[in-house]
């Protein structure tokens, strides 16, 4: 990268009206929300209207769609107040919480939001980057499986789903069978029975609030009866068919498979109001140019493929991805660079991978936090429960644990009930959220900056014969993301970006330079040559050189405009210069 | 002015081609359900009608028929909308389909999309395989900019051929009039392109290559969904009717078979036997699956004449989602095949018509119509242009005037699946007495008819409800055996037994019930006398 001052020092030369408005950094917050708490969807929506009103304009909160349950998608959208260009300029998407257990996406997602508006006139990085891009952040794209995760009885790894009502078992009843909070503590845990034979495990004589496995052929005293529930349908089965019970990142048509191939991919791609109206949104807007979908855990920075058999990426895209996902594992310590298929697991019909592949937007997944940011090493899955426990004790003084408490079944009878709440695992402790939220937005921020930057590097005029006239115009793109990925060119996803030049002019032809520079070839495009199409974009840091022969008009030099358009890069547009 | 003038006034103002009128009365045909069918609504504007023997049809297994998904298939919807009269008509004379009819029931969908029939019917006479959706199909940045022009104002969009030293066709050994690819293999030599008429609207250098609307609804389905072309839309399915459709199958869930009149066929050719990797979806029938296939498949060839099929490979169609993802038997029937060629059949060449193209031009031949002789064309930017080729919709025009056949043969070909359906029964139920007012109860499940209960697909796609088979005596005890339990499947044409041991106070009634939403349902009772 760069050295940060001399960047300073361009965008300084670049925007000298800034100078004048920068505000100590250590200043006190104009909005101040506590970072060490997991928002319901009352909260979150109270807190993106707080922001929303101290924004000056900057922020516009819209409901994109509704959830099943009738919850309003909200999306804020930040972009230069009165900007006109806001609908061509490069866009960031940042969504979360799709999966509903994966809580602090949103809270990432709050945080970048109040992070660019407190510091609008603070930092001059954070107000180049307002200037020339726009960000549509939706906090939760899944707000009925958050608010039943924060509200509901569940582990950390359930209500993953949204509550559109789903047939599990297919007996023909809807979602009549989940688990069931037997003591109320807004956790789902574990269930264990003592028993006189047949007992599988047994209480650690190290630490009477575990349980052992017995070695085979030995009796122990308990069993474990699975999570918190009873059989609420009386088929027999506990806890078979429970709130929804899908899985809306799996719903998306790029690489789509069945449930039965891919499970939770519902019944077709876009099936539910949560995902339809994202796809929607995403379809509608081209100009968005990089995305970010927060999920947890694990500490990763995930880019596609999701499958194997899905279409490969081009080098000149990995490359891009590269540059960015090794910068991410800078910025996050503990979290490591990987690929869906190859690194994690096959992903059929995932969101980053449709934007990616149908829409050529480069985008991220981070799996938000990872185990080893308790600053302890865990072992196998006992000694991972201790540690944990330890963790829990020393660090949040037993706010996780929860003690076996007798219960009476209606089943089983007098059975325990015990084991960690939802809150520990997947999401981190709120003492670190702060942390969290921060690093990812950096990173997030990062990815934003590197979107297309087009500017143009020599433009020059000359008369080649008579009335005869050459105009050779470099078009550079500064950024790391290219105007059109490879694979989208592929594709023909995206639109080619357009040259064209007006004014007292005539084309008589138009192309591109191609080659070295001591071998150089005009390859003219030989149709329409007053729309020059460049399929293959302004590529990644890299430029493109054209060249027009044009006509003046009565004999004069050419007078006019050069315009280029690009979805993703915003439209650039320089005087002819005069002639040499 | 009521309604009625209002509409005949405004008739008479506006200027119909024929083929407007024809599809003007279509539409208004289909707002009526005809005697002795129900009406049952798909979506806003779409109707289906319910074919079945009396008593109460809901809930019971359907044959789903569906037409018009694509809108220059006027054809199919038309043969559709005469179903449900010649369905009844058959069933009348023919014992076996009534006895079908009384616990299964045929839905027909003549009209998927009713509203885009009429704007495809406007002249000139073309293909229009697409619906209205705005599609840029060439990435340019424009959108429907570049369609067809009727050139030569006779009302039809036919071919333009034009010669180009690059060109990769030549004209056919079997007939010069025709176009075929050039083989270098047997140092053929291509100098012909061609391209429908019209000219270069958006002056890119090609012709028609992004014309109005177009995603094809029959390729919109997703399975096989062949997501990076153009034409089959941005998702599967984005096309509202195509959703709608869909929706309504997966929700009522008892669409036991489908059979769809259109554009595709998977009847004049063998099966295909699907070959993908594990952990992807199928792309034909599954190995278990082709005995019924095949064996209902050929039947269907016979009743329909169907000729000239190509292996229908997965690629979005709705038969092909009804089968690979919804499992059900599904087959697709382009309602008019080639009509059979007598046996001297010979083109001016002197060759016998040995392509489908050839055998097509010697009916065109025929009857002096249907191929138009290449002309001299004067064309803004081809040079040595000409003109010509088949006109379109020709095979639809020479099927329409053996309609009443048509009709009747689909008929039977939706009468054939719908007496293929298994008939579920308990074929017995008996009790024996152990003592002690101890009985044990046996029950036979069995299945007649060329279909399995559930097809091997429904079953590996878990697309289907198990057969459910519950038991019950009122007062007594079940001492051994499930009160409800699921059953996957009995084979074509199987049988099982299931016992149960129960104690019995005194005489009691015991009732086995089984049934599934695709399979209908089937229950016995037997009194078990006490002690
Ligand atoms: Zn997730």
């Amino acid at each position: 990268m760069r050295a940060p001052i001399l960047f300073l020092a361009a965008i300084l030369l670049a925007f000298p009206h800034l100078q004048a408005q920068v505000i100590p950094p250590t200043s006190r917050a104009r909005v101040v929300i506590p970072w060490n708490h997991f928002h319901d969807f009352a909260e979150m929506t109270e807190v993106l209207r707080t922001l929303e009103r101290a924004s000056d304009g900057w922020m516009r909160l819209e409901s994109i769609g509704r959830s099943v349950e009738g919850r309003e998608l909200w999306l804020a959208t930040l972009a230069k107040p009165g900007d006109r260009s806001n609908v061509t300029k490069p866009a960031m998407w940042i969504d979360a919480n799709i999966h509903g257990n994966e809580t602090q996406g949103t809270e990432v997602a709050l945080y970048t939001l109040w992070y660019l508006l407190e510091n609008r006139e603070r930092l001059p990085m954070v107000q180049e980057l307002l200037a020339r891009s726009v960000f549509f952040v939706l906090p939760t794209l899944n707000p009925d499986g958050r608010e039943w995760w924060i509200h509901g009885p569940n582990t950390e790894h359930s209500s993953r789903t949204g509550k559109a009502g789903t047939d599990n078992d297919r007996d023909g009843a809807i979602d009549e069978d989940g688990p069931d909070d037997l003591d109320g503590d807004g956790s789902i845990t574990t269930m264990r029975m003592r028993v006189t034979r047949g007992g599988t495990h047994i209480i650690d004589p190290d630490d009477e609030r575990f349980m052992k496995r017995v070695k085979p052929g030995t009796e122990g005293t308990h069993v474990l009866l699975g999570a918190e529930g009873i059989d609420n349908d009386g088929d027999g089965a506990v806890n078979e068919d429970g709130p929804g019970g899908y899985d809306m990142n799996r719903n998306w048509p790029s690489d789509w498979q069945p449930d039965w191939i891919q499970g939770g991919a519902g019944p077709y791609p876009f099936c539910w109001p949560e995902t339809e109206a994202v796809g929607a949104f995403l379809r509608a807007h081209p100009n968005i140019a990089a995305l970010q979908s927060y999920h947890n855990n694990g500490g990763m920075i995930l880019r596609g493929p999701g499958a194997e058999s899905a279409p490969a990426y081009s080098a000149s895209d990995i490359n891009v991805f590269d540059a960015l996902g090794k910068a991410g594992e800078k910025m996050l310590p503990h979290y490591r660079y990987m690929i869906i298929w190859k690194d994690l697991y096959t992903v059929h019909g995932g969101s980053i991978t449709w934007a990616f592949e149908n829409l050529g937007i480069f985008g991220f997944t981070n799996e938000l936090w990872a185990d080893g940011q308790y600053g302890v090493e865990f072992g196998d899955r006992e000694e991972f429960r201790k540690e944990r426990t330890l963790w829990d004790e020393r660090l949040e003084l037993g706010r996780n644990l929860r003690p076996w408490k007798p219960f009476t079944h209606p089943v089983h009878g007098p059975i325990e009930v015990g084991g960690f709440a939802k809150t520990v695992g997947r999401v981190p402790p709120p003492f670190m959220l702060e942390e969290l939220c921060h690093r990812n937005t950096a990173f997030t921020l990062h990815c934003a900056a590197e979107m297309p930057r087009l500017s143009f590097g020599e433009v020059h005029l000359e008369r080649v014969d008579g009335e005869l006239w050459k105009l050779r115009a470099e078009v550079r793109n500064a950024g790391l993301i290219p105007t059109i990925a490879d694979h989208a060119r592929r594709r023909g996803v995206v639109r080619p970006d357009i040259a064209t030049v007006s004014g007292a002019l005539e084309i008589v032809a138009a192309g591109r330079i191609s080659g070295p520079v001591h071998d150089e070839k005009f390859a003219r495009q030989e149709h329409r040559p007053e729309r020059l199409l460049l399929p293959a974009g302004i590529p990644s840091q890299g430029r493109v050189t054209l060249q027009w022969f044009l006509k003046g008009s009565a004999g004069a030099a050419p007078k006019g405009t050069l315009r280029i358009e690009a979805l993703k890069g915003g439209v650039i547009e320089v005087a002819l210069p005069e002639a040499r | 002015m009521n309604g009625l003038k209002l509409c005949v006034v405004l008739m008479l103002l506006l200027p119909l081609s024929a083929q407007e009128a024809g599809v003007q009365a279509v539409l208004e045909g289909l707002k009526q359900a005809p005697s002795g069918a129900t009406a049952v609504p798909i979506r806003a504007g779409v109707t289906g009608f319910f074919v079945s023997g009396a008593g109460d049809a809901e809930g019971r297994p359907v044959v789903l028929v569906v037409a018009g998904l694509n809108s220059d298939h006027l054809l199919g919807v038309r043969v559709a909308s005469a179903l449900p009269l010649a369905l009844q008509r058959l069933a009348a004379t023919d014992a076996s389909l009534r006895e079908a009819l009384e616990r299964a029931a045929v839905l027909v969908v003549p009209a998927v999309e009713p509203e885009r029939l009429a704007a495809a019917a406007t002249a000139p006479l073309r293909d229009v395989r697409g619906n209205a959706t705005p599609v840029d199909d060439d990435n340019d940045g424009l959108v429907d900019e570049d369609g067809p022009e009727d050139l030569d104002g006779d009302g039809i969009i036919a071919t333009l051929r034009w010669p180009d030293p690059e060109g990769k066709l030549m004209a056919s050994s079997e007939d010069p009039r025709l176009m075929v690819n050039a083989d270098i293999a047997k140092s053929e030599r291509g100098l012909w392109r061609i391209v429908s008429e019209g000219i270069d609207n958006d002056g890119d250098g090609l012709i028609n290559e992004d014309g109005p609307g177009g995603v094809d609804l029959d390729r919109n389905f997703a399975h096989g969904w062949k997501e990076s072309e153009t034409s089959v839309g941005w998702s599967a399915p984005s096309e509202e009717p195509a959703r709608a459709l869909l929706k309504f199958v997966t929700e009522r869930g008892n669409v036991a078979a489908v059979f769809v009149l259109g554009h595709r066929d998977n009847i004049a050719t063998t099966t295909r036997k699907s070959d993908t990797a594990a952990g992807l979806a199928p792309n034909g029938l599954l190995a278990e699956d082709l005995p019924w296939a095949n064996g209902l498949t050929e039947d269907l060839r016979r009743i329909l004449g169907a000729n000239d099929g190509a292996e229908d490979a997965p690629d979005g169609g709705f038969h092909h989602w009804a089968y690979g993802q919804h499992g059900v038997p599904a087959f697709a029937s382009r309602v008019a095949y080639r009509p059979e060629l007598p046996a001297d059949a010979k083109l001016p060449s002197g060759s016998a018509p040995s392509s489908t193209e050839g055998r097509w031009l010697f009916l065109a031949d025929q009857r002096q119509e249907g191929f138009l002789p290449w002309k001299k064309l004067s064309h803004p930017t081809l040079r040595d242009a000409e003109l010509g080729g088949f006109v379109p919709r020709f095979a639809e025009k020479l099927a329409s005037e053996r309609f009443d056949a048509l009709v009747e043969a689909q008929a039977k070909a939706v009468a054939a699946l719908v007496t293929a359906l298994p008939k579920l029964q308990v074929r017995t139920l008996s009790s024996k007495a152990l003592g002690g007012g101890v009985h044990e109860v046996e029950a036979v499940l069995g299945t007649e008819g060329r279909l399995p209960l559930f097809t091997h697909m429904a079953r590996r796609a878990r697309a289907t409800r198990s057969l459910r088979l519950e038991f019950a005596v009122q007062g007594g005890r079940i001492l051994e055996g499930e009160k409800r339990q699921h059953v996957d499947d009995l084979g074509p044409n199987g049988m099982k037994k299931f016992r149960w041991l129960v104690h019995c106070p005194g005489p009691l009634d015991v009732r086995v019930t089984a049934g599934a939403p695709r399979t209908g349902t089937a229950e016995a009772t037997l009194r078990v006398e006490g002690n």
